[in-house]
């Protein structure tokens, strides 16, 4: 909200939303296992995770969904209204995990943008990070 | 194919759960937003948020998942499985605002199965709708299991 309002007018394909940087840590999915009510002990007991054939504690999907939303939210501004949001988990992260979420193409509809994401961070990796695609119900 | 999701299974599509009702704390919402690291004054500060249009704080977007959903008791024959939360698909309608009581309730969408990495897998859809006090519908969230 620091930012200036962007405007429907302000958005074209191909602009550019500002990126927003996270790093969850295991103190992370903590607070947020508390936040959210999650806790499904794959995401802070490690030797429980261990035993379920998987690498060590592992992020919650719905936790980077919320960072997904924050994005959206940040650039849609106060006057803004976040109308759609999907999110696909297309595998698992574990903290601490280096996420640089931006978005990319987007697509101008009648009084709406459409948008997609990705996040760079972790491209490169074996595990590609959640895809998302959102509409923003802009201020008029 | 077809091995869980059978004829018998799939007429589970529709059952809907029992309402399950919420009153949103202040302090839930700024707590949700701390652990997410979202420093918006929308959903962290009360006079700031007063001074935007909303006329005060609101909810994060994926709030919701604070607000547990009533979990549809599905049968299928799968005696072990594991899960795994495959994604979500959100409509946003109406904020969501301290004070407010929202009444969350499930249905059962869809269920399909296909044959994955970890092999037979159940894909299971749950639409979440969170309705406030005045009867009007601030979100829905269709949400996909993974059962394997």
């Amino acid at each position: 909200m620091a930012s200036r309002q962007v405007y429907f007018e302000d958005v074209e394909v191909g602009s550019e939303i500002p990126q927003l940087e996270k790093e969850p840590t295991t103190q992370q999915l903590v607070k947020y296992a508390g936040a959210s009510g999650d806790y499904y002990q794959i995401h802070y007991d490690k030797d429980f995770a261990l035993k379920n054939n998987l690498p060590g504690v592992i992020i919650h999907g719905a936790l980077k969904n919320a960072f997904l939303g924050q994005l959206m939210t940040d650039f849609a501004g106060e006057l803004g209204w976040l109308r759609k949001l999907s999110v696909q988990y297309r595998g698992m992260d574990q903290p601490i995990a280096r996420y640089g979420l931006k978005a990319t193409k987007a697509k101008r509809l009648l009084r709406a943008v459409q948008l997609s994401s990705f996040h760079p961070g972790t491209r490169d990796k074996r595990t590609r990070a959640p895809h998302a695609r959102w509409m923003l119900i802009m201020a008029a | 194919m077809a091995k869980y999701v059978t004829e018998e299974a799939t007429q589970q599509i529709g059952k809907v759960s029992e309402p399950r009702t919420y009153e949103v704390e202040r302090g839930a919402i700024r707590r949700f937003a701390e652990a997410v690291g979202d420093p918006n004054p929308l959903f962290n500060d009360e006079k700031l948020a007063r001074k935007t249009h909303f006329g005060g704080m609101i909810a994060p977007p994926t709030f919701c998942r604070s607000l547990g959903a009533p979990i549809l008791d599905v049968k299928l024959s799968m005696s072990q499985f594991r899960g795994l939360d495959g994604g979500s698909d959100w409509e946003y309608f109406e904020p969501i605002r301290p004070g407010d009581r929202i009444t969350v309730q499930s249905k059962l969408a869809d269920l399909r199965e296909s044959e994955g990495r970890l092999g037979p897998m159940v894909f299971m859809t749950t639409e979440i709708t969170y309705t406030n006090q005045y009867g009007e519908v601030c979100a829905i969230q269709r949400a996909t299991g993974i059962r394997y």
